[in-house]
């Protein structure tokens, strides 16, 4: 019985490798090499050609900073705004709660560029094109409606007698929130907060036409090279890309832990203390 | 809870209103650039951030601008040039487009990078500033202004709105070690083909590329360009005399790649099945693309390329000014630069570029002759003369429509 | 005097239109419980216990009515500022946090220093019988334990008031009756005044000092456990306690006759003549062959025994009447299922109800 689970764990190793680390060989060796050409399995010769540009590139790292910082910024106005409609639309009974979810959930449906389309013009009157706040508001339509999606589900497994509950015990609307509330919606936060940064990370159409070419993320610089058909170049800032959000998640994922653990460890060492 | 939203609502509202004061502001009055002394535009270029809107897929185009060009520019003319990458040149248009309707007078492009059917675009309109030309030295110095090369832009006036900075032209690339004597003409082509099936085929119309190499076997098949000189609409037996070009391309399709149940969806995937050495051709609208792609080791060191023997297709790439320029002063002087005898000997280095110049040889100081010879095309790129004296004008873009829309349904779905 | 008083409260339901002959979820109800009282709220599911326990909570806001405790007035008052405590029917302990931390966590929203409500939080667990469980989390404590840990921290802040919904109804019977001695116990060491909800007659009996026994969203009688057993004032009460045998009727001339002409009997109470129904303890039915004076002889056929803590219960079918009544082992062993038998009604221990 003992050898069930190892085989069990090898069998899902080799399922990541092939699903997840195999794409990225083919990706390593197109940024790395020169002239790789049919029927060579491995690149005969190998140049840094590609690489040396995406990191000699000044405009790389600052797309990668001002990437990130909207991703972030954009997935932190998500929790703000998740939280009070999720609250809302699972616990009270709202009149034509159907139609607001219709609304928060219509950008899944309805490709981006649509009502990019439409906002474009708005934005251009407003002044918020080539602006990073325009950018970010602009995410917030693709990206909430995977926050509010996970908030969603978070909330429906929270019964209102736990906030009773430490109502009772004298807590104030914050407290309730903060000690209550948050804790239980953390990992649904992490969820949907992983899945905005990666969307907001991925999204070219919107930031392009709101952006206008003023605020330059990593897709900006990394779609001409893909239609352009340098596959090296392409490839580098690819897997740069992958690299920036695996790791962004990691970041994520670890903070959670580290939330989690902060109650352990306290628990921990009162063990360590008692006689 | 409740209190949520609405701090969250009244954040976004300020912001909104923070920024929209911003846009508000009124760009001066540019329009006496067009008049003024050249030594009064520098000077008032001077500081100026220059933003130039241009198609950034390709390394070495980027780096010639980056590293070559923006540090010249701040240190003889104190402007600060900001390359802003795109995906398509169409995109600059449909901006400029939102723009004019949304009455932004403060736009961020400066320059920009067009020619063709971006330029009728823009023109009909009224995305670009004016007849800006005549202002620059170096156009004046060193263009032909009459050539029609220069003078229209795939069959439309140019009327100063726009400043030739390079040419590009058609070439066919094949290699050398592995088909010693590629085809020649149209006609040969097809006999070609059926001699290596599964060695040809050209990116699907709209792909830039594969509708010109079909405007070759237009030229070709239905008796040379000249008939194509008057617009589209004043011929009425078009379709008849197309018919010819719909026959040849429906012959050659059983002995395409694929025996033409598919065509590449564009250039880059056909070079990359060039590159693979799936396909024994490729073609290309930038007479040096294949030496830089040897040079990045893609293509094999035994690629050529070359022409056909009635020539090949030629255009001309233009920089332009948006009518809501910010810094037209400082686009002024960056586009003067751009077509310095200097610059323009870079960009044709095929490390840098590998592009043709748009000045007319001839107007050129002989020390910048010799420059301009010495630069290294690599073994790939035909030389400058053999591509000038081999070039055939472009077709209007009304006759493009047409082509690539009868391409669909005359060639594709049968 | 830190009375709690419950003034008219009342709730209606929200959607007019479903129950437009009653809109009330809660009639206006009148209460007044003392000081270190444990008062009951008694009755079936739906009957308006809950609601009310929440409406004196503060959960539920009131259409009317007023809450006082002393002599300040709690209506206004939010929840979380009344200084009552809730056990509910589940623990409810927060998961992320230690059983320490659960407990203090009322004095922590008082703002009470750490050291201190950490002191105070491992006393309660003391008396509850937990020590050296505080830093362990909820879910490596059986459900009996959290909810121990449940009492410990409503107490611990000290409340005016404790309110328990159904606390124990989740839990094996077993433990169920040692929750009921622990909370005897620890309400009468901290005298503090309870309000508990429950279904369950025993458990209301063996806790309370006063019982309200509710029903159809109505008060119905309020008293301790003897009164309403003995005494109760409608029938609804008397068969939400378990009182099965009552016989519909008359009273003329202290003479008792039931309507359908099972049993006939002088009346010992001073009432006046009308219809009404009589209420018989099972314990007032005796098998005793001896004709006694006051007794009312009624026959009938055994239809059931059932063997129980000493005694036996019987259902007996007198005509088309069932009552119940419990005998000795010795009696019950004269007779059997099917078998004729002779009961005798202690007149004295029945009661009379006019409706």
């Amino acid at each position: 019985m003992k050898k069930h689970p190892r085989f069990l764990s090898l069998f899902l190793f080799i399922g990541v490798f092939i699903f997840v680390i195999v794409p990225f060989v083919p990706l390593i060796f197109t940024s790395l090499s020169f002239g790789w050409r049919w029927p060579d399995v491995v690149p005969q010769a190998w140049s840094l050609r590609a690489w040396e540009y995406v990191v000699n590139d000044g405009r790389t790292w600052q797309a990668v900073g001002i990437s990130l910082s909207i991703a972030l910024i954009v997935t932190a106005i998500n929790i703000a705004l998740a939280i009070p409609a999720a609250n809302a639309l699972m616990r009270y009974p709202v009149r034509g709660k159907w139609l607001f979810e219709a609304i928060i959930f219509s950008p899944i449906i309805i490709p981006p560029f649509i009502s990019v389309m439409g906002i474009h013009l708005t934005f251009l009157r407003l002044g918020l094109t080539e602006t990073v706040l325009g950018v970010v508001l602009a995410h917030i339509a693709p990206t909430l409606p995977y926050m509010f999606r996970a908030l969603m589900i978070s909330y429906q497994t929270l019964s209102t007698d736990w906030e009773d509950q430490a109502r009772m015990l004298g807590a104030g609307a914050m407290p309730r929130f903060f000690h209550v509330v948050l804790p239980h919606l953390a990992p649904g936060i992490v969820a949907g907060a992983s899945l905005s940064v990666l969307i907001s990370l991925s999204q070219y159409l919107i930031t392009f036409i709101i952006g206008a070419g003023q605020v330059v993320t990593l897709p900006i610089l990394l779609f001409p090279f893909i239609s352009g058909g340098d596959p090296g170049v392409a490839s580098a800032y690819s897997l740069l890309y992958a690299a920036i959000a695996i790791l962004t998640l990691i970041v994520m994922d670890a903070a959670l832990r580290r939330y989690y653990q902060r109650n352990k460890a306290t628990k921990e060492q009162a063990k360590g203390v008692k006689p | 809870m409740k209190i949520y939203p609405i701090t969250a609502f009244s954040i976004v509202a300020l912001a909104l209103s923070a920024c929209s004061s911003e846009g508000a502001s009124e760009a001066p009055n540019t329009d006496s650039l067009l008049t003024d002394d050249w030594d009064l535009i520098q000077e008032a270029a001077q500081g100026q951030e220059v933003n130039l809107y241009m198609w950034g897929g390709n390394d070495n185009i980027n780096n010639y601008l980056d590293e070559w060009v923006a540090p010249r520019m701040k240190e003889q003319h104190g402007i600060e040039l900001t390359r802003v990458p795109m995906n398509d040149a169409q995109d600059i248009i449909n901006q400029l487009l939102d723009e004019k309707t949304a009455g932004k007078t403060n736009g961020s492009m400066d320059i920009v990078w067009i020619n063709g059917e971006n330029f009728k675009a823009a023109k009909d309109n009224g995305l670009l500033w004016g007849d800006f030309t005549g202002q620059l030295p170096n156009f004046n110095d060193y263009v032909d202004a009459e050539a029609p090369e220069i003078s229209e832009d795939f069959g439309e006036p140019v009327e100063g709105l726009e400043a030739p900075w390079g040419k590009a032209q058609f070439v066919f690339v094949h290699d050398e070690d592995r088909h010693e004597t590629p085809p020649r003409s149209i006609a040969e082509l097809a006999g070609w083909v059926q001699e290596h099936p599964g060695q040809f085929t050209y990116p699907a119309p709209p792909d830039f590329t594969g509708s010109a190499f079909v405007r070759h076997v237009l030229y070709e098949t239905t008796g040379g360009h000249e008939q194509y000189a008057q617009p589209a609409a004043e011929i009425e037996d078009l379709e008849q005399r197309l018919e010819p070009m719909w026959q040849y391309l429906n012959s050659i399709e059983p002995y395409l790649w694929r025996e033409g149940e598919t065509y590449p969806e564009s250039l880059a995937k056909q070079d990359q099945l060039f590159a693979s050495g799936e396909i024994g051709m490729t073609m290309s609208y930038d007479p040096a693309l294949a030496a830089s792609e040897v040079l990045k080791g893609r293509f094999p060191e035994s690629t050529r390329t070359y022409l056909l023997d009635e020539g090949t297709l030629a255009n001309t790439h233009f920089l332009s000014i948006p009518f809501n320029a910010s810094d037209k002063a400082g686009a002024l002087v960056a586009i003067n630069e751009l077509m310095s005898p200097a610059a323009q000997t870079a960009k044709l280095s095929p490390e840098n570029w590998g592009d043709m110049t748009a000045l007319d040889f001839e107007k050129l100081s002989p020390e910048d002759q010799q420059a301009m010879n010495e630069v290294d095309l690599g073994e790939a790129t035909l030389s400058i003369e053999e591509l000038e004296q081999n070039r055939l004008p472009e077709l209007s873009s009304d006759y493009i429509d047409i082509i690539e829309k009868g391409w669909t349904e005359h060639v594709a779905k049968e | 005097m830190s009375d709690l008083r419950i003034i008219d409260i009342q709730k209606r339901y929200i959607s007019a239109q479903a129950r437009e002959e009653n809109p009330f979820m809660l009639h206006p109800v009148r209460l007044a419980i003392r000081e270190g009282e444990f008062f009951s709220l008694l009755g079936p599911s739906g009957c308006g216990k809950t609601t009310l326990l929440k409406l004196v909570a503060g959960l539920l806001e009131a259409d009317g009515g007023e809450l006082w405790v002393g002599d300040e007035n709690l209506t206004n008052v939010p929840p979380e500022s009344r200084r009552f405590a809730m056990v509910f029917q589940q623990s409810l302990l927060f998961p992320h946090k230690t059983i320490e931390d659960n407990v203090a966590f009322g004095l922590k929203m008082q703002k009470v220093g750490k050291q201190q409500r950490l002191k105070a939080a491992r006393e309660m667990l003391e008396h509850v019988g937990l020590s050296g469980f505080g830093s362990r989390f909820p879910d490596e404590l059986s459900g009996g334990q959290q909810q121990r840990v449940a009492l410990a921290r409503a107490l611990v802040a000290n409340p005016r008031v404790l309110l328990m919904d159904e606390p124990f109804s989740a839990l094996d019977p077993g433990l169920r009756q040692e929750m009921r001695e622990l909370l005897s116990r620890i309400q009468k060491e901290f005298r503090v005044t309870v309000l508990f909800v429950t279904h369950d007659r025993d458990e209301a009996f063996a806790l309370s000092d006063r019982i309200a026994v509710m029903g159809e969203g109505k008060l119905q009688q309020v008293g301790s456990a003897r009164e309403l057993y003995e005494r109760p004032e409608t029938t609804t009460v008397a068969s939400f306690l378990g009182l099965r045998n009552i016989l519909g009727g008359v009273i003329e001339n202290g003479h008792f006759a039931s309507s359908d002409k099972i049993m006939e009997a002088a009346v010992h109470l001073p009432l006046s003549d009308g219809d009404y129904f009589m209420v018989i303890r099972p314990e007032a039915i005796k098998a005793s062959e001896n004709g006694q004076s006051g007794h009312a002889r009624v026959r009938g056929v055994v239809q059931e025994m059932k063997y129980g803590r000493g005694i036996y219960s019987l259902i007996v079918k007198v005509r088309k009447q069932l009552l119940e009544c419990v005998l000795t082992i010795a009696q019950a062993e004269k007779t059997a299922v099917g078998e004729p038998i002779d009961l005798f009604v202690d007149m004295k221990e029945v009661w009379f109800l006019k409706e």
